[in-house]
């Protein structure tokens, strides 16, 4: 081999040579760390800079009337460019320490099933689709109800130094044990119990994170028709397509997902004249029967085998995902909507927001979990997405770069909803109950419809908008014969309603309704018209649901192996996947976990989503901070406590944040904020009552408010003692200075591919030489590019 | 170490040779070629032909799968990998 390099020696400068990391073979496997200004990259790190603050000084001082959205896109784009040049690089060369000659799990397993080495673009593209979700979309709109400054500051700067930190971590720690899970790395890492303690958790979080993510899907599809039938609709379109791809044409992914989503764009259409039709009836479902309906789904998708529903649906959702995604960046980007929220609400002060209850510390840090800082990616960053990684430095580009796409598609989410009309948004995302008492009992006996409720009751709020007035929905739409007009108060609700295809709007909560009359707001400016408005709507309907159901799926299935091997240490039949009886078994206690939450929380007198989002708030951060944990305490036994800030900080935020809100939730005598409080006053009322209806309300919030409470209580102990478990081995590991590693043993590379998504001229001709001289198993036979799933 | 003759054949008939002046076209194909097989990739199309390049190379001795073969059997082992999906 090295007689053929010797051979063509022209092709690198000797600079380039020196630069060049050769295995023992003489094959080129990585590129050493080097870095060299030039005029032209200095004037352009100065000119993201530049732009970058000019972003943030328009958004967080100059303010004013008129802040356009724009300045959302420029300042995350800065930012994030930024942190991943120079804060991810600094990981990068501290802790991490990459070695390109040291071979991936990839390489070194590669049986062309899970473990594959996948080309950078492809996995980017598959780990970000993994991770992103419906949680994005969703929190950012629950929390602007603080206004738009405090979500974006934790939404853009939380992702730098938080969210994108662990993800790219928690990858590469995985990576570097073989693609081993969260649960496993924890058991190696802080012992036994400390690992089986925090698997345990991770489960039962999950559970709640798929109970919230549901609740939103029921919300945004109770008492509407048109919604029902086209999501309804994906279930026969994706059994279609995967008997399809069964027994007609195995194999032809992209043809069948590009029917099927083209079916799916005529169902989006169709649905309107469906729902008018004398079927629209049937399709008007309450929110209990849609959660018997998501139950049933969920149970049949994770028994089924994955041909059926799971896999076909899977394609579809990833074509709508990066379909909506690009959507509604082109949206913001042309439209240029103008910010109709004021910069920060007096709800970020005072407990008495109607979306959600709780001030701004700790709660916005936990009401925008997705998008800043989410535990659930390290179940990503340590499941599928460390086996495929081709080269250890590829690292910061999928796990760090990965989360600050999913971070910007927060900031997009939350762009659309700050640029409707505030009366419009609190209309839309007040629970019924808080919105009479809001508008008081004279005005709900007298008034003649639930948008008079609305008007009165936002108005009562004791907020203002962007203009410093105070809040009056106000909608821009058409009247009867074309002209434009604006339209106010109770009158703009109900043209809203009518111009999405709606039967109302008025306390559709869950934030997934909110961004899809957002989006359709700024869609049909570039697309359609009027007539679109509905089909937009329900376009985001669609693929928030979409996201929704592949989550719920998906992690019942997850869920329910992972059950099946905790009860097969016990009972080893439960670890035979072909066993049905326990598949079952498994699942339906998966599905009952869940669906007993989703239940309660729909039925919750007091609006399912002000009760239980704090609690997947929570959860998912709690879930974080074990991870953040982790990456601490490996990063300790790497020996790199000099670097332990680096996940410290993160981790030392996220505790403080998750422990002074559970501590809220448990102990405050605010009874808009803690479960006990609430249980306390439900229990005296009770006695007071005669009416059986107000009792039974009553009683539903007892019981619910004892089931959140004591969930609460468990969460904080049980992650409290995996901190302390986590905290003994950091002790033992700075005493006895024991750096022993749980990291697999090193092994020779003999692969070569850039590490950037963008190949640089010295890694092009790397990849050129490795072609010639590199292991064929290893060289795509067909294409320039290496591999798929 | 055996020379790849399969990728060396393919890239001829996409790389211009040197010296040979390379038309908007012709580069502009080999952008579309690229983009389709990471497209490909991205969507799990190519597993099956990657499978078969591979047991063509690894096990020259006996024929692959058929597609129909390969996707069931693929189908059969991701009932039990499912990958988890995040909110």
């Amino acid at each position: 081999m090295n007689t053929q390099i010797q051979t063509a020696p022209s092709r690198y400068t000797p600079e380039e040579e020196r630069l060049i990391i050769r295995n023992s073979h003489g094959v080129p496997v990585g590129i050493k760390p080097h870095q060299k200004w030039t005029p032209r990259s200095i004037a352009l790190w100065a000119v993201i800079t530049a732009l970058g603050v000019l972003g943030w000084w328009m958004l967080a001082i100059a303010r004013g009337e008129r802040v356009n959205t724009i300045w959302f896109i420029v300042t995350a784009v800065c930012t994030y460019a930024i942190g991943y040049r120079f804060y991810a690089l600094y990981i990068q060369r501290t802790i991490m320490q990459p070695d390109d000659s040291n071979a991936t799990p990839a390489e070194r397993i590669n049986n062309g099933r899970d473990f594959d080495p996948t080309h950078r673009v492809v996995l980017y593209g598959h780990h970000f689709a993994a991770i992103a979700g419906a949680g994005p979309l969703v929190g950012p709109v629950l929390a602007a109800q603080m206004g738009y400054l405090p979500g974006t500051l934790w939404i853009i700067l939380g992702v730098v130094v938080a969210g994108a930190v662990q993800d790219m971590l928690v990858l590469f720690f995985s990576m570097r044990r073989g693609g081993r899970s969260l649960g496993q790395m924890a058991t190696d890492e802080i012992g036994r119990i400390g690992g089986t303690v925090a698997t345990i958790v991770v489960l039962v979080m999950l559970m709640i994170v798929l109970a919230v993510l549901a609740m939103v899907c029921v919300n945004a599809l109770a008492e509407s028709p048109w919604g029902v039938f086209s999501v309804g609709c994906t279930i026969p379109i994706a059994v279609c397509m995967g008997l399809w791809l069964r027994f007609i044409q195995p194999g032809r992914i992209t043809l069948v997902s590009i029917v099927g989503f083209l079916i799916l764009i005529g169902v989006i259409i169709g649905g309107r004249w469906v729902a008018e039709s004398s079927l629209g009836e049937h399709l008007h479902l309450s929110p209990t029967t849609l959660v018997w309906c998501m139950i049933i789904y969920g149970f049949l998708a994770a028994v089924l085998p994955v041909w059926v529903l799971l896999t076909p649906r899977d394609y579809l959702s990833t074509f709508m995902k990066v379909g909506t995604i690009v959507v509604l960046a082109a949206g913001i980007i042309i439209v240029r909507p103008v910010v109709e929220m004021a910069a920060v609400s007096e709800f970020a002060l005072n407990t008495e927001g109607p979306v959600f209850a709780g001030k701004l510390f700790p709660f916005l840090f936990i009401t925008i979990a997705c998008g800043a800082l989410s535990g659930m990616h390290a179940t990503v960053s340590s499941g599928t997405s460390p086996k495929m990684i081709q080269k250890e430095s590829q690292v910061r580009m999928i796990g760090y770069a990965g989360m600050l796409m999913e971070s910007f598609v927060a900031i997009m989410a939350l762009a659309a909803a700050v640029s409707l009309s505030p009366g419009i948004y609190f209309s839309m995302n007040t629970s019924a109950a808080t919105m009479d008492s809001l508008a008081g009992p004279t005005v709900v006996a007298s008034a003649s419809s639930r948008e008079e409720v609305a008007t009165e009751a936002v108005g009562n709020l004791g907020v203002t908008d962007a203009h410093g007035e105070s809040l009056e929905p106000t909608w821009d739409s058409w009247d009867e014969n074309g002209d434009p007009k604006t339209y106010k108060g109770e009158e703009a609700l109900k043209q809203v309603a009518s111009d999405v295809g709606e039967p109302s709007i008025i306390s559709r909560t869950g934030g997934a309704p909110t961004l899809s009359v957002g989006m359709s707001h700024i869609l049909h400016q570039i697309g359609g018209g009027r007539t679109m408005m509905g089909f937009w709507y329900h376009f985001a309907i669609m693929f928030e649901a979409l996201f929704i159901l592949s989550a719920v799926d998906a992690v019942t299935r997850v869920a329910r192996f992972q059950l099946g091997d905790a009860l097969g240490n016990v009972w080893h039949r439960f670890r035979d996947p072909s066993w049905h009886v326990g598949a079952w078994a498994t699942t339906g206690v998966v599905v009952a976990a869940w669906g007993s939450l989703l239940l309660m929380g729909v039925t919750d007198p007091r609006g399912g989503i002000q009760t239980l989002y704090p609690l997947f708030g929570i959860a998912n951060q709690l879930i974080a901070a074990i991870a953040l944990l982790l990456c601490l305490v490996m990063t300790v036994r790497k020996g790199h406590l000099r670097y332990a800030w680096i996940p410290a900080i993160p981790l030392v935020f996220d505790t403080v944040v998750t422990f002074t809100a559970s501590w809220q939730k448990i102990f405050s005598t605010d009874a808009r904020v803690g479960y006990f409080q609430q249980w306390r006053n439900a229990r005296e009322l009770v006695t007071t009552l005669s009416d059986p209806e107000a009792i039974a309300v009553q009683r539903a919030i007892i019981r619910n408010t004892m089931i959140q409470g004591t969930l609460s209580i468990a969460f904080l102990v049980m992650v409290a003692f995996v901190m302390v478990c986590a905290c003994v081995t950091m002790v033992k590991t700075v005493r006895t200075r024991d750096t022993t590693t749980s990291e697999d043993p090193y092994q020779e590379s003999n692969f070569y591919a850039p590490g950037q998504m963008i190949a640089s001229a010295l890694e092009k001709k790397l990849v050129k030489e490795y072609e010639e001289v590199g292991d064929p198993a290893l060289i795509p036979g067909r294409s320039p590019a290496r591999t798929g799933h | 170490m055996v020379m790849p003759m399969v990728s060396a054949n393919r890239k001829q008939s996409v790389d211009p040779k040197p010296g040979e002046s390379a038309g908007v076209l012709l580069r502009f194909r080999i952008r579309l070629a690229h983009a389709r097989a990471l497209w490909r990739d991205f969507t799990g199309e190519s597993a099956y032909d990657r499978y078969v390049e591979r047991h063509r190379r690894d096990h020259p001795d006996h024929e692959p799968m058929s597609a129909r073969e390969w996707w069931r059997a693929k189908a059969d082992f991701d009932d039990a990998n499912v990958q988890a999906r995040c909110c």
